[in-house]
This record gives C-alpha cells, sequence and structure tokens, in this order.
C-alpha cells in the first residue's frame, strides 16, 4: 500500500508509521536526515557546553564565558524540541505538517539565540525572529497553494505523476525554508559568535540545513 | 584510560571485519553491515591512535635543537 | 561485503597519497622542491602518536565526538557511492560534512575554531545551492540514482560531453574544487584564522580528522568521475580522479585564497549560470 511514487529520487521505502491520514516514512534518505538529527539531538543532551574564551583586545588577557545553569537548562530544552521537530519534519509524509515543523524549528532557533542575556545577541535574535516569522508567509503560503491546486497535502499522493505542483508553489515553499532556518542564520551569524556555540548554536544549523534537505527532496519529487 | 580504548580498539577491530564476512556469508543484511562499519570503524579509528599515542604521564620530548 | 571493507581501507590510502600527490604538484607549479608524496601519511601517524587531551574550554563530548562523525559520514557516502545509491543522499552526506565542519569549529571554545565555524556557514549560503544544482542531472538522466546514472552513460556516453549536462559538470567541479586542501573557497580554514575551524584539533583528532578528510576526497573525486565519465574499472577510475584532482591542483598553485565573501559570490554566480541555463535548456527542449 504504501510504495514511494518515485524511488528513482530517493530509494525504495524502508518503513512507514502511519498517524491517522499523516504517515511517516523513512527513505533511504530520509534515515539518513533522520539519523543524524538523532545524533545531534543527543549529544545536546549530553554534552556540557563549552566555554568560550574572548580575547580582551588591546592587551595579551582573555577570559572564558561561563554558561549560568538556567540558562543552559532553557539552552538545552530549546535544542531538543529543535531536535525533535527536526525529527519529525525530515521523516513526515504531509506537507503541511512539514511546514509546520519547520515554522517550530524557526521558533526554537530564536530561543536559542534569545536565552543569552547580552544586548548584540539579542539584538540579533529579534532580526532572526522578524525574518522567520516572515518565511512564514511563504511557507503556509505553498502549503495553501497546493491544497487549493491539487486538493490533497499528503505527499503521497503529490509525488505521483499525475498530480502537478504550480511552480509557484514550489517556489515559495523554498523561499519559507530558507526564511525559516537559512535566511536568519546569515543575518545573525556573526552576532552569534557572542553567544556561546556548541552543541546548541550548532543545532540551528543541523535543523535549518537538514529542513532544507528535506524541501530539496520534496520538490524534485514534487 | 588506556584499559577502555585498548578494549575498544580490539573490540571495533574484530566488529568491522567479522560484520564484512558474516555480510558476505549472507548471514546479515548489507545495511547492518553498513551500520555497523558507520559506527565502528571511526571509533576504530580514533582507539587506535589513542592506544599507540605517547603517554600522558610523563613530557613531551622536549626540544634538544637541531 | 568485503570488498567494501577493502574499498574503505583503499580510500584512506588513496586518499592520503593524493593529498600528498596534490601537496607535491603545487609545490613543483611554484617551484618549491615540496614534501615527498606519502607527506600526508607521515603526517596523520605523527599527529596520531602526539599527547593528546581535551581542552579545559571545549565542549566536552561533543570535541570528540564531532571527528567520530566526520569520519562516519564518509564511510556511508563511500557506501552510497559504490552501491550505486541516490545522489540525494550523497549531497544530504556533503551537507552533513558542512555541519561537522561548523560544529568542529564551535566546540573548542576558540575564537580562531569560532570564526571557522562561522565563515563554513558563509560559505554554505553557495556551496549548498551549488550541490543542489547538480540535482538537474535528473532532467538528462530521469532519475538521481547513480547505478541510473551510469546506465545511461553506457547507453549514451559520457555526460561531461552532454551540452545539456555540462553545466552540471562545471558546478560539481567546482563543488571537489572547493573541498581539496589549499583551493581558492576554503575560507574556512584560511590562515589568517590560524587552522580554521581545525586549530584546536590536535594530535589523535587531528589524525582521525585526516582520516576522514581522505575517505572525503575519494569519494568526492570518484563521484565526479563516476557521475560524469562513467562507470570504471578500479585502476582506471583512480587514474581519472588522479587527473581531475591534478587539474584543480594547478587552480590551487595559482590562484590566491578568495576573502569570504568573493569565494561566496563566485559560487553563487556559478549557481545563477547554472539555472539560467537550465531554465533555457528546459524551455528549449
Amino acid at each position: 500500500m504504501y510504495n514511494l511514487p518515485s524511488p528513482q529520487i530517493e530509494g525504495e521505502i524502508l518503513a512507514y508509521i502511519p498517524f491517522g491520514d499523516i504517515v511517516y516514512y523513512f527513505s533511504p534518505y530520509t534515515l539518513v536526515l533522520f539519523i543524524f538529527a538523532l545524533t545531534f539531538t543527543a549529544l545536546a543532551i549530553l554534552s556540557r557546553p563549552e566555554k568560550q574564551v574572548d580575547i580582551a583586545f588591546g592587551g595579551d588577557a582573555y577570559y572564558t564565558k561561563e554558561i549560568p545553569e538556567k540558562q543552559m537548562r532553557f539552552q538545552r530544552f530549546m535544542a531538543i524540541s529543535c531536535g525533535l521537530a527536526t525529527m519529525a519534519g525530515v521523516t513526515t509524509g504531509d506537507i503541511f505538517n512539514f511546514t509546520l515543523l519547520t515554522a517550530m524549528v524557526g521558533i526554537c532557533n530564536i530561543g536559542i539565540v534569545a536565552s543569552v542575556k547580552n544586548k548584540h545577541v539579542l539584538d540579533n535574535a529579534y532580526e532572526y525572529g522578524i525574518l522567520a516569522m516572515i518565511g512564514t508567509l511563504p511557507l503556509f503560503g505553498a502549503a495553501a497553494i497546493i491544497l487549493a491546486t491539487t486538493g490533497t497535502l499528503s505527499l503521497w499522493e503529490i509525488f505521483t505523476p499525475a498530480v502537478s505542483v504550480p511552480v509557484i508553489a514550489k517556489a515559495l515553499l523554498v523561499i519559507g525554508v530558507i526564511g525559516e532556518g537559512m535566511a536568519p542564520v546569515y543575518v545573525a551569524k556573526a552576532e552569534i559568535t557572542r553567544a556561546p556555540g556548541a552543541p546548541y548554536v550548532l543545532m540551528i544549523h543541523v535543523s535549518s540545513l537538514l529542513m532544507f534537505l528535506r524541501v530539496v527532496e520534496i520538490i524534485i519529487s514534487m | 584510560m588506556t584499559g577502555k580504548t585498548k578494549a575498544l580498539m580490539v573490540l571495533s577491530g574484530l566488529i568491522c571485519p567479522a560484520s564484512a564476512i558474516l555480510a558476505a556469508a549472507g548471514a546479515i543484511d548489507a545495511i547492518v553491515m553498513v551500520a555497523a562499519l558507520v559506527i565502528f570503524f571511526p571509533l576504530f579509528v580514533i582507539s587506535t591512535f589513542l592506544t599507540w599515542k605517547a603517554s600522558d604521564h610523563e613530557g613531551d620530548y622536549p626540544f634538544i635543537g637541531y | 561485503m568485503i570488498s567494501f571493507l577493502l574499498y574503505l581501507l583503499l580510500a584512506v590510502f588513496i586518499g592520503l597519497l593524493y593529498h600528498g600527490i596534490h601537496r607535491k604538484v603545487i609545490a613543483r607549479i611554484q617551484t618549491r622542491p615540496g614534501p615527498p608524496v606519502w607527506q600526508e601519511f607521515l603526517h596523520t601517524l605523527k599527529f596520531s602518536f602526539k599527547q593528546t587531551w581535551i581542552p579545559m574550554t571545549a565542549s566536552q563530548l561533543m570535541f570528540v565526538a564531532i571527528v567520530v562523525i566526520m569520519i562516519a559520514i564518509w564511510v556511508g557516502g563511500l557506501y552510497v557511492l559504490l552501491t550505486g545509491g541516490s545522489l540525494l543522499i550523497l549531497f544530504a552526506i556533503f551537507l552533513l560534512h558542512k555541519i561537522t565542519e561548523h560544529g568542529l569549529g564551535l566546540s573548542s571554545g576558540s575564537p580562531y575554531g569560532k570564526f571557522g565555524a562561522i565563515r563554513s556557514v558563509i560559505s554554505a549560503a553557495s556551496e549548498i545551492p551549488l550541490f543542489a544544482t547538480v540535482g538537474a542531472i535528473y532532467m538528462v538522466t530521469g532519475s538521481l540514482m547513480i547505478s541510473d546514472i551510469t546506465a545511461y552513460e553506457a547507453a549514451n556516453g559520457p555526460l561531461l560531453l552532454s551540452v545539456i549536462a555540462l553545466p552540471m559538470a562545471i558546478a560539481m567541479y567546482v563543488i571537489v574544487l572547493s573541498k581539496v586542501p589549499y583551493n581558492p573557497f576554503g575560507i574556512i580554514e584560511a590562515k589568517e584564522i590560524v587552522s580554521g575551524n581545525k586549530t584546536e584539533h590536535f594530535g589523535v583528532w587531528r589524525a582521525g580528522l585526516e582520516t576522514g578528510f581522505a575517505i572525503k576526497t575519494f569519494v568526492l573525486l570518484a563521484a565526479f568521475v563516476t557521475l560524469f565519465i562513467g562507470a570504471l574499472p578500479l585502476w582506471l577510475l583512480l587514474i581519472a580522479m588522479l587527473i581531475v584532482l591534478l587539474t584543480m591542483s594547478f587552480i590551487c598553485a595559482l590562484t590566491p585564497m578568495l576573502s569570504p565573501y568573493d569565494a561566496v559570490t563566485i559560487q553563487a554566480l556559478i549557481i545563477g549560470f547554472v539555472v539560467v541555463y537550465v531554465v533555457i535548456a528546459g524551455v528549449i527542449l
């Protein structure tokens, strides 16, 4: 019953988990993405945060940043929820579910950055947030156009050659994912250096790039 | 530290060829073999290096000039 | 199946050897004597014998795990390539490599590593869409499985000679070029930030990284040859890979390292060229 319509793109299906009409599935491709998201979520849970070294300009002095317990707990929570959203997002078989989880990834990413109590970092979290929120517009717009033109949200239906998705919906979907996950990273990245990074800031990168990988697969298969 | 890494080196050093042989014999799927290699080959490399690296207890070779 | 294990060991060996040849050729072009071709083996072994610990400032588990992950993803990549799996998975593995590069820099707590990591993100902005354009090969072959692509080439001749697939070949070439050592796009390990994201990974960790990079070079070069020339017997594959590498050595020897934004701009221009070409070719055909 559950055979992928386009196995020449990502390989034959390995397993699926039906939740009502939303069917999560593992092809070799999504399995690789899932395992990677899982690995980095586990790392975010297990590793201790780095103590970032800062050099005081104009002298030989340097100091390390200690991360307060409270901030670490919140960042870890956000990183874990980001990892969970990513794991679900890369395996989902429903376009609206995918856009929803991408939006959640964006929100968690803002959370990770915004938990640092530093004027510059917070400034960037704000810009980051604006971009991510703007990104939801094309993202959900794409899902709405797909539903309106094809009458379905299920990737199993959309991937069949009989169903054609308008190019504008594909373009909006890509722009949405880039806006949600990737663009803010580039806007805010220079300032994120002030925020102690691993393993939590790394999760921003992991989640947004994995979502981008998934959307590439969806676009090619549609 | 060294005892553990040595044990890990031997273990992963055995698992890598064992999974390849078992897969060749048809006892396990190719995907299981790859999973085993993806996990244990890096561990084998790192644990081998950690086993033969210079001891942490003494100082490094002093620079004695050319 | 045992052949895969042998291939894996061969990949480490050939990757390190080719890195050495690459260095030697660059040196000869720049009229320096250069190191011996087996220098990278000595290098890796030297690092592996050194005293090693985890820096106080590093994120303890991450610092080590990222080295293991770096090797692991390319072991997976080698398998995908050898069994003719999906090109998309290879693309995913390349992207995971970008993530590990990022993590490599972030995990140490050093400002140099951090700048390397940031530059890795900046270069990801262009390298990832660039690899995505290789997916346009789907228009020509109708499949993204590497086995189908080689079957197509066996029937219709190498893709490198096909007019439609040529821009994809250029895009893939730039991708491989930006991953060999000393390349003009290698902003993440530029010397003005010491060694970029590799700065704090010393001793055993560095030796592990060199091993992973050797497999990476082997996989990427073999992928280029397999995708655009076709499935070749092993000895011919190795020769073709060496020839591709030598052309890259010339580029690496003769061009300076670009500044971060120039590197991104040039790669973005190539992306634009490929996209325009694909759109025009798609309209005409």
